[in-house]
């Protein structure tokens, strides 16, 4: 067919990109170098035992790959693999559930009303108390972490998916009926989409917050994963480790997001306006 | 094929108890092939028309009769319709081709003859090449096009346009207007045209149906006998919708 399209040529000019240092990836590799660099100044102000800088949290991160430390010996693969199963899997629980929740009550006004304010006291609780009561209830368990993370993460997943629902295009849902589409069909392309900006937001969320919760739940009781190991060296007084532990853990769930979720939802969302065809 | 609207009323209750009939009983009878204009203004209940034909709304009372049987959702049988919004009503999630195999798939049309009806409709309102772009990267007049070509590719019995151009710049409106025409004279579906813009539907329609009044009833049918391709500066075309605005204006003045 016409495949020269005067129109799509001219999308495909697109405006030229500006000067080297004000693109985006040099702007950012200047944030993370000033950051670096911000910690450096200040450690050297306040000394190294109060404060290491990045070189030594850096030596001290490496040490711990290769070396292990309290009950066990494990090193630092092992527990940011524990630590990433327990939020992994309260996570998978926590989109599930919550997106099942959030579904019926955009959808049914009764049930809108009635959990309501379940989600209200969901949301309050602080994630602390979530930890402790699943100790005391699970004991030293992955459980009480899992546990911990899903009653933490449930109302926030909710109620993203509760507000996705009810904003639901209604005349999209007309055009589907008059060409007698099944429920099948517009669940799958004409609702399931919609709700996938809402999914997105909730995931960022939600991995967000669960990892604090896991590590909580592990300082407070568990016997393995990085909340543990912040414990024990916490118990050591040694200032470094606790600083290595956090900077590693830290690093892996900022690369987990900028590789992993932000590219997906890029992907999922690649049909949002940049250029417009005339 | 002959489309009767028998005896429709249609009425909404209000919170306070009040009753809104749209339609003093509607009757209508378009005949098969032929492109017809509903003309009245916003409020009329024309959309609502559209939406009773649809199977989107239920009629208060009357019904709608297709070669003699009864259109509906319970039992009767139902319609193959093709529907042209006034906002494209696009899934803006899937690409040009992917809008168009949502109706396809929504109606049934066997898998293997996709790709003809979509190359065939799509090149019909002149978007080939655009078939793998997403509509939001297309512009309002584009956008409305693969609304078209997707009305038209499940090829329809019958095609609902609820004021597809209103939202239109006047000279794409135009273009696409002209577009539709030589469209239409292809295959001749029967088409339902609803607009407020009287010269729109001169220049378009073989008969103009025009409503008016609360609650809605046809106050003048008027044939147009205009040879295609028709012109806007046309004397005759002009002449015709000068007449069928005096003619509004002396029945709302009164």
């Amino acid at each position: 067919m016409d495949t020269e399209n005067p129109a799509l040529q001219e999308a495909r000019a697109l405006p030229a990109p500006g000067p080297l240092w004000r693109s985006r990836p040099a702007i950012k590799a200047a944030s993370f170098l000033s950051l670096l660099a911000l910690w450096w100044v200040i450690s050297l102000l306040a000394g190294e035992e109060i404060f290491p800088g990045p070189l030594p949290v850096g030596a001290s991160m490496l040490e711990d790959l290769v070396t292990g430390a309290g009950p066990g010996l494990h090193t630092s693969p092992f527990h940011i693999a524990v630590s990433l199963l327990r939020i992994l899997c309260a996570f998978a629980i926590a989109m599930v559930v919550g997106s099942a929740v959030g579904v019926l009550m955009g959808v049914n006004r009764a049930c809108e009303t009635f959990l309501d304010n379940w989600v209200m006291v969901g949301l309050t609780i602080p994630g602390l108390c979530w930890a402790l009561i699943a100790l005391m209830w699970f004991g030293i368990h992955d459980a009480s972490a899992v546990f911990a993370i899903v009653m933490v993460c449930l109302p926030f997943v909710v109620v993203n998916i509760w507000e996705g629902t009810k904003a639901v295009d209604r005349q999209l849902l007309d055009m589907a009926r008059v060409f007698t589409a099944s429920r099948r069909l517009i669940l799958r392309k004409v609702i399931f989409p919609q709700l996938l900006p809402y999914v997105f937001a909730a995931i960022r969320y939600t991995f967000s917050v669960a990892w604090k919760i896991a590590v909580v739940a592990e300082v407070f009781g568990l016997s393995s994963g990085v909340g543990f190991m912040l414990n024990y060296w916490f118990g050591m007084f040694r200032i470094d480790k606790v600083l290595s532990w956090t900077a590693t853990f830290t690093l892996i769930m900022l690369v987990m997001e900028t590789l992993v979720i932000k590219k997906a939802h890029a992907h999922a969302l690649r049909w949002r306006a940049e250029v417009v065809l005339s | 094929m002959q489309i009767d609207l028998e005896n429709l009323t249609k009425s909404f209750v209000h919170p306070n108890g009040a009753v809104t009939q749209v339609f003093a009983p509607l009757s209508l009878r378009i005949e098969g092939s032929t492109f017809v204009s509903l003309v009245g203004p916003s409020g009329c209940g024309k959309s609502t028309l559209l939406n009773i034909m649809a199977g989107l709304e239920r009629p208060t009372g009357g019904r709608v009769v297709v070669d003699g049987r009864p259109v509906g959702l319970n039992g009767g049988r139902r319609l193959r319709i093709g529907y042209v919004f006034q906002n494209p009503r696009l899934l803006n999630w899937l690409t040009v081709r992917g809008n168009l195999e949502f109706a396809l798939e929504a109606t049934g049309v066997p898998r293997d003859r996709w790709d003809t009806l979509v190359e065939k409709y799509i090149g019909l309102v002149g978007l080939g090449g655009i078939e793998d772009h997403f509509p939001l990267h297309l512009s309002g007049g584009m956008q409305q096009r693969v609304g078209i070509a997707r009305a038209l590719a499940i090829e329809p019995e019958i095609v609902l346009m609820d004021e597809p151009f209103s939202h239109l710049d006047d000279i794409t409106a135009r273009r696409l207007r002209s577009e539709l025409t030589q469209i239409w004279q292809r295959d001749r579906r029967t088409v339902i045209f609803v607009t407020h813009d009287i010269i729109e539907a001169v220049y378009l329609a073989d008969r103009i149906v025009m409503l008016t009044g609360k609650p809605a009833r046809v106050f003048h049918d008027q044939p147009v006998p205009l040879p295609r391709e028709r012109h806007y500066e046309d004397r005759a075309l002009l002449d015709l919708a000068a007449e069928l605005l005096k003619r509004f204006y002396a029945h709302a003045g009164t």
